[in-house]
């Protein structure tokens, strides 16, 4: 075969140059936290791309990232419990709020799916920002615990304060979300959301249970992205409904899949570690107050001009032929 | 000589739809033996698509009922009865525009009745079924590049691949020339010798009167004739039906 | 009991608001098919002209009316350029599209005039009945005869002239609109056209009674969807209706709930509407 594994070799050396050019910037504070920060929104991405690939394109994936925060921070300011406990439990919250999705939203497609998501933003907003109660309101919560110190063998991580370990935490957690980013995409189930997103009558005449997958990749998808949010508000170690239930974390996921491209599990990883980076280090420094408009553009540039994304780009030979 | 009836695929009881005031369908009762190809003849707007729609799950019938392999499966959707061996080809063919034509049918493999082969395990069984339709030399063309007539094919070709029992055909001779229309109606007799049970319609009438064992004749919703196809053709309902003139 | 008919005063002025706010959005979408999640958007920037007009080159506010109403169009004409190019599937592509162009609007206003909130104040005079606790300002009385107004017109735009005939043909079936010799192309600029003159008009009658921020589109854009998908594409008198009683849904949680919940309500709203309308606005159109 003529170029059998070249988007494989790309992969793997880009795999690589993420684990070592730490090496090579030492000191480099800014760049750990920037790359460590990409990292968190390519996993974003990738939760997105995951409830994308049936033909969703939903708006108000926030709702599942402030949501995963919240439970988290809940359960960190109330009952003390360390995050690596608080983290998948508190996502939680957000996969529960995915499965009243697939409940309520069972025969929405298509634009009216993603209005839908978009109006089913607001309500965990509103909620959390008047609930003052249980969660302090539109002042939020500050003094959360941030990520815990492991204890390695002889080696001490403290994962709170050390930039750099933080970066490998977050660049771990990618790793693994792409891995079930791929297997999804691979597997029997991601044939089966793959034919929904082409043509759903023949999906169904075919045999595949279309709602019932779905709502499963709805509830993956809500889950990673609640784990995004629990990681996000104990990085920062505050939390307020403006700063989880944004727009601008609704957009991001969407525009760093399109740009990257939805067709290969990479694509997303690509779209955050360009993107991000870029508007970080580039933009921001130029228009420290509008600086997020780049990811507007983007986006409009990608669906004019390039709707695949960049990944399309890159040759991959045909599995069947 | 075989003393055993042979077994009823399909039953319609008193089937029945209206869309507002319209009643497209009036109280439609008929059953299919196995291995039986039974035809449904009518001019356009005669009910018959709605008539598949029903049987296979996609609209709910405002009264009557519908048995499947002796199971009632009236408000059934269209991926369980798939599921249990129906399989169905449309008037504007289903096919997965993105996939290449081996993909579609590979698709039709890995679903079905029970969780099917991989593709690596089904390679060969595709590539037997893509000679069959005539479409091995495009096995990697994108399916939304196909002819009407070859998209027609493939639909077939990625039901079959299901395993089914029993094949609904809607409206498959739009756009196939006649070689084509004549191997249809040979691969018809062939898969019904190896134990499918066909249901076709089409409103011409080249390929379903000689291939059809039976046929029923549908006209405004209802029933106008049954029989032996030599015989409904010639049936004079039927023939005022078809140029227009039954009230 | 008094406090009821307050309400009714304010909803109905508020209410023929968001109908004038949804009127533009439902005709581009009826015309053209695209999806504008700008369309709060573009309405913040023409408040945001207003403001400006208003308060650095000391415009008197109701000559910012005919102005913003003069500007728009040229906005949203090289909007419909853009939309153009846009392919299959063409609501959902033009749905991301235009949250795209949300996104660089909505932080090119921050970039303008920072995150403060801002109100256009005239400083026009309250009313007061004698003898019963009622007020209405002259700002709520502006607000509902202009957006009544302006409805008005429109609708006899689309049932008395034969544009507006053409218009309607176009909303209820593109293909037939084309092969009965009808420039779809054309009614679209037309649509945009309108659309902007419609958007021109909401935007300095916001800054007047509503405070603009620069994220305060995305609320806008979601009432025009609500009663849009309620009222259908292109009726005017089912999009006055569902203006009014989103008012009065919007007055009356914010009496029972609190003022905090209001915001809920055109979400909760529009989630209940697609939860019995899931294809929308095309159940709208059939029934």
């Amino acid at each position: 075969m003529a170029k059998p594994n070249f988007s494989s070799a790309l992969v793997a050396a880009g795999a690589l140059g993420l684990v070592v050019w730490p090496l090579f910037f030492r000191e480099a504070p800014l760049y750990y936290q920037v790359m460590g920060m990409a990292c968190l929104y390519g996993t974003l991405a990738l939760a997105w791309n995951v409830f994308a690939l049936t033909g969703a394109v939903s708006l108000g994936h926030a709702a599942f990232f402030g949501l995963g925060a919240y439970g988290s921070a809940l359960l960190d300011h109330y009952w003390h419990w360390s995050p690596l406990l608080t983290i998948p439990l508190g996502a939680l919250l957000g996969a529960a709020y995915g499965a009243s999705w697939g409940l309520f939203f069972k025969r929405l497609r298509g634009v009216y799916l993603g209005l839908a998501s978009l109006a089913a933003l607001e309500i965990p907003k509103v909620i959390a920002d008047n609930w003052d109660s249980l969660t302090y309101g539109s002042l939020g919560m500050v003094g959360l615990s941030s990520l815990p110190t492991l204890e390695l063998g002889q080696w001490q991580v403290t994962l709170g304060a050390d930039l750099r370990a933080q970066y490998y935490l977050l660049l771990a957690v990618m790793v693994l979300a792409a891995l079930i980013h791929k297997c999804g995409m691979e597997s029997r189930w991601g044939w089966a959301l793959r034919a929904m997103r082409e043509n759903e009558t023949a999906a169904a005449i075919i045999g595949i249970k279309v709602n019932r997958s779905r709502a499963q990749a709805l509830l993956l998808s809500s889950y990673l992205t609640g784990i995004c949010g629990a990681l996000y508000v104990h990085i920062l170690g505050l939390i307020e409904p403006a700063l989880v239930f944004n727009l601008h974390i609704s957009a991001l996921p969407l525009v760093m899949s399109i740009f990257g491209g939805r067709g290969r599990f990479y694509g997303p990883v690509l779209g955050a570690m360009v993107l991000y980076p870029l508007d970080q280090l580039v933009f921001q420094p130029w228009l420290p107050l509008g600086h997020a408009a780049i990811f507007g553009l983007v986006i409009v540039l990608t669906i004019l001009f390039f709707p695949q994304g960049i990944a399309a780009w890159i040759p991959k030979p045909r599995k069947y032929a | 000589m075989d003393t055993e009836a042979p077994k009823i695929c399909l039953e319609l009881r008193q089937i029945s739809k209206s869309y507002r005031e319209q009643q497209v369908l009036k109280e439609i009762s008929f059953t299919l033996k196995e291995r039986e190809i039974l035809g449904i003849i009518g001019p356009n707007g005669a009910g018959k698509t709605t008539l598949f729609n029903i049987i296979n799950g996609l609209v709910r019938p405002n009264r009557g009922t519908i048995f499947f392999q002796g199971q009632e499966t009236t408000h059934w959707s269209s991926s369980s009865l798939s599921r249990m061996g129906m399989a169905r080809t449309f008037q504007v063919p289903q096919i997965f525009p993105e996939m290449s034509v081996m993909e579609n049918v590979l698709m039709g493999f890995r679903f079905g009745p029970e969780e099917g082969p991989t593709p690596a395990e089904a390679g060969d069984q595709a590539g037997e079924l893509l000679e069959m339709v005539e479409l091995a030399d495009k096995a990697a063309t994108a399916a939304r590049e196909l002819s009407l007539a070859e998209q027609h094919l493939l639909e077939v070709g990625r039901a079959l691949a299901t395993r089914p029992s029993l094949l609904l055909i809607d409206e498959i001779a739009a756009g196939c020339s006649p070689r084509t229309v004549q191997r249809l109606a040979e691969l018809m007799a062939a898969w019904r010798n190896r134990g499918l049970t066909l249901l076709i319609t089409d409103h011409l009438l080249n390929l379903t009167l000689p291939v059809s064992d039976r046929l029923l004749a549908l006209d405004q919703g209802e029933i106008i004739a049954a029989g032996i196809p030599r015989e409904v053709i010639r049936h004079p309902e039927v023939v005022a039906a078809y140029l227009g003139t039954r009230p | 009991m008094w406090v009821w008919v307050q309400i009714l005063i304010s909803s109905l002025s508020l209410g023929s608001f968001y109908a004038l706010v949804a009127l533009g959005f439902s005709l581009i979408l009826g015309i053209t098919q695209a999806f504008n999640l700008a369309h709060g958007d573009l309405i913040i920037l023409s408040g945001y002209l207003a403001f400006a007009l208003w308060k650095f080159y000391q415009v008197p506010f109701f000559w910012t009316l005919p102005l913003c109403l003069l500007a728009m169009p040229l906005v949203l004409l090289p909007l419909q350029m853009l939309l153009r190019q846009v392919k299959e599937p063409y609501g959902l592509n033009t749905l991301v599209v235009t949250f795209g162009i949300a996104l660089l609007l909505q932080n090119a206003m921050l970039v303008v005039f920072s995150a403060d909130y801002r109100l256009i104040r005239p400083d026009l005079p309250h009313y007061t009945f004698p003898e019963l606790p009622l007020t209405f300002t002259l700002n709520q009385a502006t607000l509902l005869v202009l957006s009544l107004a302006a409805t008005g017109l429109v609708h006899l735009v689309l049932r008395r002239t034969f544009l507006g005939k053409a218009l309607r043909a176009t909303i209820e079936d593109r293909e037939a609109a084309q092969l009965a010799g009808i420039n779809v192309k054309q009614m679209g600029l037309v649509a945009f056209g309108l659309g902007g003159l419609l958007i021109g008009l909401a935007g300095p009658l916001y800054g007047q009674n509503m405070y603009l921020y620069p994220a305060a589109g995305t609320e806008a854009t979601l009432i025009a969807i609500v009663i849009t998908i309620f009222a259908g594409l292109g009726r005017s008198r089912g999009i006055l209706l569902g203006g009014w009683l989103l008012g009065l849904a919007e007055s009356v949680a914010a009496l029972t709930l609190g003022i905090r919940w209001r915001e809920l309500v055109s979400a909760a709203v529009l989630l209940i509407l697609l939860y019995f309308k899931p294809e929308g606005i095309s159940s709208a159109r059939e029934g």
